[in-house]
């Protein structure tokens, strides 16, 4: 009944099994590197390949991102004449899936460090390469898109050295869109990534590196199998939950999962065992054989910890059921993802939300949309603040409409982060002037060669959370790479500032802010605000204000004249489908006391340093 | 010559059974769609090439002819020729299509019979032709009193020869007239309106249709817009205008019966009012509209298209539609709150929707409608934004269906 090649068991042994990935900075060609390996190795033919195969998901197509790793198996014959087994496991490349990135150098011996030859070392270059160095990998550093006219082949030769301490004739030179270099890369990943080490004799143990949940098999779990055997109808005990479960199928993971009896120390592949949720299989947790149990189980990961949060509500307060099962079929596929219920009287029920970053709360939102087909609407995103009371009692606040009143707060921290950012050094000044705008404390700058800089600052995060990225982007015209890591948690001036909509706090709009920048922020927001909300039957007051303190005003006067002045000939159709498509919008709107507010209206703040 | 039709008719082969008594009073529609020059504004369909006039003629009849076989016999109170420039028809041609609606409907003695008029393609005799024809009721295309706001409109006709065709169809013996003007010209002066308006009361017309003018996409005007060649009034302004048309109209002892629509009491067109008030009607030509037992159906927008349909005997319908019941209660609101009133308890019992106490009393506060007992009746500020508060309704109130 296997698929599993003849002959495999030994190809299988760990000795000739390679386990590596490839980890890149976005866009500098890790997707078509993975499809010529994948294409080279005879994985998958030509015919079959479409463009970056391992980013399976439309969105990430889209976006040219990976969101979720993935593995593949592929069958290689050395120079050496030997059958090797190479598991290549694919990593994210955002900033907001560095924890999913490190999960995935847990699985292997070695990296690829793919470097863009015409845009040398980026950001998340070096946060990569770091995490793969700390991880204790090999790492064989890849200089990629060599035949660019705009390539800098041997400045790029000098970066990586520099930054990983390898010989430049240790570098290798490809171009995976030409089909360049592709073979000398297998057989670097052969020769200088080493076998794993494991006892295949010894109690099982095997690390959980990623799942995903399947509609008809329930939850599939990648491990790497560091020690021991696995086999179907084995029972397994996962380590931290203590759930005992029956091994249905395992195998390895072609372009299909492909069925085996066995799977051995060394190995990459998959397992299903009847779990239904992905909360009992927890990436980083290891299985072992519940009747010949290890003793002792792998170092895990560090727990995902959310950094952005945010409400999501239907935009049709009828929806809040189908938006809550929207919710719970999404988290069996994205564990990341944190929520819960909340009532917001300006938006009625919903969920707070914590995301790993602006990029996954993006992706989550866009994806609820597209494939839950839920109309959201989604709250202006925020930090978690610790809020110190003069009664000595400590908040976690995560939405700003919680926030106390000022006479109870003793003092508020807010989380801070390390940020790096690589630009050329014409753009230096900019780069300051954002971050110094933006709170930063200022570290250093180092060089990473004649022309391009690393800048290190310490921001407080709810200050990226903003249009951080973007306002970099257009500051060094597209040229800066920006990456972050949590810090530390700080005392700051913050205020909680509010939005009054005729009258009435509209909790979904209040922010958390540095008292500094309270006024020209309320003064912003409020001028944003003029312009998203409509004319309606009634004028509009739109007021900021801090505790009971009006800060900034503006008003929107009455709507004057919506009436069409012929209805005339019979066509009344034309007529009804007109007022139908009005009505839609308006149903759309939410209604806050007499005010009709659009969607875009939460996240009116997120635009807000485009105001002048 | 009018009067003998239904006795010429009598024993006719076209005749239907005896069971075909009328259930329903319908209204007919007919397209004439021709003109002699396209208006720079106006996205009705017509054409400037006439040389298939014959052969409209014959399809307009054969399209009578097809209606009568698949529905039974409807009987009409009111015949309504649009267009186009339906009094570019001769008599003849006019004649030859009455004898053939006669024959297959019942059309009452009384039936309002409307002939959309350009002033600039009628006199005297013709008019008195079509009187004859038994036509009661005229509607000019007269616009403006003002040659240089006609010539930026493009009509074929001066402010003259406008007045000189009301003072024909009168000479003709017609007494029921509307005059047709567009006000809120790009540039138009208020002192420029309320001339207009005099002008068009002083001819002592029973019926004025006043609208605003409307950038329909598709015309030469929505590019000239488009590009910057044409600035239109901004809103504000041309509320104002609409605001001061009501005034002027109902001061004149014209009743405000509809958005753009005034008249002497008892001379508001019956024709109209089936549109608005949900009735029946039959329309034929290219582009004509259709409203039978909750279906809406409309014809191709196209001369060539619909006489071919029916050189092959088939009807040359574009589209149609089912009203649901939504549909039917969105259209009820629209259409009512145009005529500027809505009957509380008809909306609870017919369709389930009940307004809140608190959004009348804050309509009313903001001088949009007052209340009167189960009615509520738009103001003249509510006029100004009477689709918004029908899609504010509609919105907002759920329907119990």
């Amino acid at each position: 009944m296997s698929l599993f090649p003849k002959g495999s068991r030994q190809v299988g042994t760990p000795q000739f099994i390679r386990n590596f990935c490839i980890i890149a900075h976005i866009d500098h060609g890790k997707s078509t590197l993975a499809d010529r390996l994948l294409e080279r190795t005879g994985t998958i033919t030509e015919r079959e390949m479409m463009d970056q195969i391992l980013d399976d998901m439309p969105l990430e197509r889209e976006r040219g991102i990976t969101i979720k790793s993935h593995a593949i198996q592929m069958q290689y014959t050395a120079h050496d004449g030997n059958d090797y087994t190479l598991n290549l496991i694919d990593t994210p490349g955002h900033v907001d899936f560095s924890y999913e990135v490190s999960r995935s150098l847990a699985a292997c011996e070695g990296a690829l460090l793919v470097v863009d030859a015409s845009q040398g070392v980026e950001a998340q270059t070096i946060s990569n390469a770091y995490m793969a160095i700390d991880a204790g990998l090999e790492i064989v550093p890849v200089i990629n898109k060599i035949d660019l006219p705009s390539a800098m082949v041997d400045d790029v030769k000098k970066q990586l050295v520099d930054l990983i301490g390898c010989k430049e004739s240790e570098i290798l030179l490809a171009s995976a869109k030409a089909k360049m270099g592709i073979d000398e890369v297998l057989e670097a990943v052969v020769e200088r990534v080493p076998p794993p080490i494991g006892d295949a004799d010894a109690p099982l143990r095997a690390l959980i590196f990623d799942s995903k949940y399947d509609s008809y098999r329930g939850v599939v779990t990648y491990i790497r199998i560091v020690d021991g055997k696995l086999r179907t109808n084995d029972r397994v005990l996962f380590h931290k939950t203590g759930k005992v479960f029956l091994s249905e199928e395992i195998g390895i993971l072609k372009m299909d999962r492909v069925p085996a009896n066995e799977l051995e120390a060394g190995n990459v592949g998959y397992l299903i065992a009847g779990v239904k949720e992905l909360t009992e299989t927890r990436v980083g947790d290891t299985v072992t054989n519940a009747d010949n149990p290890a003793t002792e189980a792998l170092p895990g990961y560090r727990e995902v910890k959310p950094m952005v949060f945010s409400g999501l509500y239907p935009a049709q307060s009828e929806h809040f059921e189908e938006l809550r099962d929207a919710l719970a079929k999404f988290k069996l596929n994205d564990a990341a993802l944190l929520y819960e219920p909340e009532t917001s009287t300006a938006l009625g029920f919903g969920f707070r939300c914590g995301f790993l970053g602006l990029l996954h709360m993006e992706i989550v939102q866009e994806r609820l949309e597209r494939e839950f087909d839920q109309t959201i609407i989604t709250t202006v995103p925020n930090v978690e603040y610790k809020v110190v009371k003069t009664s000595g009692e400590i908040l976690l606040v995560d939405n700003p409409a919680n926030m106390p009143s000022p006479a109870e707060i003793d003092h508020i921290e807010e989380p801070y982060v390390t940020a790096q950012i690589i630009c050329p050094s014409e753009f230096i000044g900019n780069v300051m002037k954002l971050c110094m705008d933006r709170r930063g404390v200022y570290k250093n700058t180092t060089y990473i060669d004649t022309k391009r800089a690393d800048i290190r600052f310490e921001l407080p995060l709810a200050e990226i959370v903003f249009d951080f990225f973007d306002k970099l982007k257009s500051l060094t015209r597209g040229y800066a790479s920006f990456d972050y890591e949590y810090l530390d948690n700080r005392e700051s001036n913050l205020v909680k500032l509010d939005i009054l909509l005729n009258g009435d706090v509209v909790d979904a709009l209040s922010s958390v802010v540095h008292r500094d920048k309270a006024y020209d922020w309320g003064r912003k927001l409020s001028t944003r605000l003029r312009k998203l909300i409509p004319k309606q039957l009634f004028e509009v007051i739109i007021q900021a204000a801090i505790g009971s303190k009006i800060i900034a005003r503006e008003s929107i006067s009455p709507i004057r004249k919506n009436v069409l002045a012929k209805c005339y000939g019979g066509d009344i159709t034309r007529k009804r489908k007109l007022l139908e498509k009005q009505k839609e919008g308006k149903k759309r709107m939410k209604q806050i006391g007499r005010v009709e507010v659009p969607q875009e209206a939460f996240l009116a703040v997120l635009s807000l340093n485009d105001e002048e | 010559m009018a009067a003998n039709r239904n006795s010429a008719e009598v024993g006719s082969p076209a005749a239907k059974p005896a069971f075909a008594k009328p259930s329903v009073t319908a209204g007919i529609y007919i397209h004439i769609p021709f003109c002699e020059k396209k208006c720079f504004y106006c996205d009705f369909y017509s054409i400037e090439n006439h040389s298939q006039r014959d052969e409209f003629v014959n399809s307009l009849i054969r399209e009578i002819e097809l209606f009568s076989q698949s529905h039974s016999r409807l009987e009409a109170d009111t015949i309504f020729f649009g267009g186009g420039t339906p009094s570019l028809l001769s008599a003849k041609e006019l004649d030859t299509i009455l004898n053939v609606l006669h024959r297959h409907f019942d059309i009452t003695e009384d039936a309002e019979f409307t002939m959309e008029c350009n002033p600039g393609t009628v006199n005297t005799e013709h008019l008195s032709d079509y009187r004859q024809l038994g036509v009661n009721r005229l509607s000019f295309g007269v616009q403006s009193f003002f040659d240089d706001e006609l010539s930026f409109l493009s009509r074929i006709h001066n402010s003259k020869e406008a007045v000189e065709a009301i003072e024909s169809a009168r000479a003709a013996g017609f007494d029921n007239i509307n005059i047709d003007l567009i006000y809120a010209l790009p540039n138009q002066s208020k002192p420029r309106l309320a001339a207009n308006l005099e002008k068009a009361v002083a001819l002592n017309p029973t019926h004025i249709s006043a609208y605003s003018l409307i950038v329909e996409p598709g015309t030469p005007l929505f590019s000239a817009v488009a590009n910057g060649k044409v600035h239109t009034l901004d809103e504000a302004t041309e509320a104002k205008m609409y605001e001061s048309v009501m005034t002027f109209l109902e001061e004149a002892g014209y009743n405000h019966y509809e958005v753009s629509n005034y008249s002497r009491p008892g001379f508001e067109c019956k024709h109209n009012l089936k549109y608005w008030n949900g009735e029946e009607y039959v329309g034929f030509g290219p582009s004509a509209h259709s409203h039978v037992s909750n279906t809406r159906w409309w014809n191709v927008s196209n001369l060539t298209g619909y006489i071919a349909s029916l050189a092959n005997n088939r009807t040359p319908i574009s589209a149609k539609e089912n009203l649901s019941k939504s549909q039917i209660v969105d259209e009820y609101v629209l259409l009512h709150l145009r005529q500027g009133k809505v009957d509380l308890k008809t909306l609870r019992a017919k369709f389930g929707i009940t307004l809140e106490s608190d959004f009348i009393l804050e309509m009313n506060k903001a001088g949009y409608l007052n209340v009167s007992g189960d009615e509520i009746r738009l103001t003249r500020a509510g006029f100004t934004v009477c689709d918004e508060i029908a899609e504010e309704i509609l919105a907002k109130h759920s329907v119990s269906v």
